[in-house]
């Protein structure tokens, strides 16, 4: 049983989510957004220098 | 003896035309999975396939009416197989017994292509906001959102910014603190848009949540029922996110008009230089969806590692190595520039993750941590101290990121080398 679990594991994984038989697995959308941390603040010193 | 299965079409299934650039006509079929659902494109002409499984019939006997149906040119035992390694597995047809509300799996990981993944509002929350915003997707309000947009970019840049220098170290703590604050709430505009377009289409189930990914903190929103759209409303929910944002910054500009305060100045440049972030195509923000939207490349990260594995097989003269790659001429080419260029960009995303994370934030790392814990030894006072943990937070947040990053890629650079020796063991074979 352990084995079967770590078979899925290494397919999700590896996974290119589409089989042999072209069905495609289409990926979650997620829509990212960066928000400021610190690394903002040397980009802005930079840029508006 | 054994009765043979008579599978049937899972009854909760939705189905809907799917707008790609595919060779042949396609349909998304989205399976419930007990949390949302799983959804999978697929040719047209296997949910016709489908829809002769009821539940009386044997897999061959639907197997044969589909077939009497003179539909396509398919050989049966093919077809068996297309059933009981795929439709069957992916909850798309299901057993009898089977719980058809929860028959979807996904291959996917649950963190999807994050290090960290954390749903912060749910569904319940986002949608009623976001159906009420819908209204700022009608044109009227889209196009003077527009001319709004660039008039207070030319003032800023062109007035502002020119008349005096805007310099962080103006900034105390509490100022800082106030910009990564507008920062935040910038952001959650930015997503709250993507949100309110996908409402204004129909789709359901939009999650708002937090995350980092690669070496950034990133805020997200799940609107995966998008898909169903066709790829113009699809690209309008890409963008929905900086037109938001783009009025988030209309009253930060605002603020800094009424009060002078610099804080918004710096905020506004900040949030525009995350906008222009957003729009890179090579990371999995705005400018990769809207990509995979405009030229109909579903799966576009995926369909890159197909794209190179091909090619590994071309180069070592292997015919059939993997799963078909199913695009239009136009979108192949689209797709091999893409990642010819995706390979210069990754070379600088190591460039930046050595330089940034660990010639620099690593060795000032100690320091700051040492002054944390003086600070909060000496009993500092709050703003101080808070200032002084997010300096330490972020930093810890982007060496992780970075570390994961690093390990993903030297693990996918040996499986890609084990996939070139299986090639050369396949070659060497066939050529005995």
């Amino acid at each position: 049983m352990n084995n079967d679990k770590s078979a899925v594991t290494v397919e999700k994984n590896e996974s290119l989510l589409v089989d042999e038989f072209e069905i495609i697995e289409l990926e979650d959308r997620l829509e990212l957004a960066g928000r400021c941390n610190g690394r903002c603040d040397s980009q802005v010193e930079r840029s508006v220098e | 003896m054994t009765q043979p299965a008579r599978p049937l079409a899972n009854p909760l299934i939705e189905v809907s035309d799917f707008d790609s650039d595919a060779s042949k006509p396609m349909v998304m079929c989205a399976v419930p999975d007990g949390n949302d659902a799983v959804r999978f494109a697929l040719p047209v002409a296997y949910m016709d396939l489908v829809r002769e499984f009821d539940g009386v019939r044997t897999i061959d006997e639907a197997i044969d009416a589909f077939l009497q149906r003179g539909q396509g040119n398919f050989e049966r035992d093919w077809l068996r197989r297309l059933v009981e390694k795929s439709l069957l597995p992916k909850g798309i047809l299901i057993h009898a017994d089977q719980d058809a509300s929860r028959a979807g799996v996904s291959s996917q990981p649950k963190r999807a292509f994050l290090f960290i993944k954390l749903p912060i509002i749910p569904p319940s929350v986002v949608e009623p906001i976001a159906r009420r915003l819908g209204f700022m997707f009608k044109t009227p309000a889209l196009v003077l959102g527009l001319i709004l947009a660039v008039l207070s970019h030319a003032y800023v840049y062109g007035v502002l910014l020119t008349a005096q220098r805007v310099d962080l170290s103006q900034l105390d703590a509490t100022g800082v603190l106030a910009v990564m604050l507008l920062s935040t709430l910038g952001t959650l505009c930015h997503e709250f848009g993507h949100a309110s377009a996908a409402s204004y289409y129909g789709c359901r189930r939009m999650t708002i949540g937090w995350g980092v990914y690669i070496i950034y903190t990133v805020l997200w929103t799940n609107v995966s029922d998008a898909w169903k759209l066709p790829r113009r409303q699809r690209a309008v929910v890409d963008i929905g996110g900086v037109y938001f944002e783009s009025i988030f910054l209309l009253l930060t500009l605002a603020l800094f008009l009424r009060t002078g305060d610099i804080v918004f100045l710096v905020a506004f440049v900040i949030i525009d230089l995350s906008i222009a972030t957003t729009f890179n195509p090579f990371l999995r923000m705005d400018g990769y969806w809207l990509m995979s939207d405009f030229f109909g490349i579903v799966n576009l990260r995926k369909q890159q590692m197909l794209w190179l594995q091909h090619l590994g097989g071309k180069l070592f003269g292997v015919k059939e190595s993997g799963p078909k790659i199913d695009l239009t001429p136009k979108a192949k080419w689209v797709l091999g520039i893409y990642t010819a260029l995706g390979t210069l960009f990754l070379g600088y995303i190591l460039k930046v993750i050595f330089q940034f994370v660990i010639l620099s934030i690593a060795k000032e790392y100690p320091a700051l941590l040492r002054a944390f814990v003086q600070a909060a030894g000496e009993g500092a006072p709050l703003i101080e101290l808070l200032k002084a943990f997010l300096e330490v937070f972020w930093r810890s947040l982007m060496l992780a990121g970075a570390a994961v990053t690093l390990w993903s890629l030297v693990t996918r650079t040996f499986s890609l080398l084990g996939k070139l020796r299986a090639f050369r063991a396949q070659v060497r074979h066939s050529g005995a």
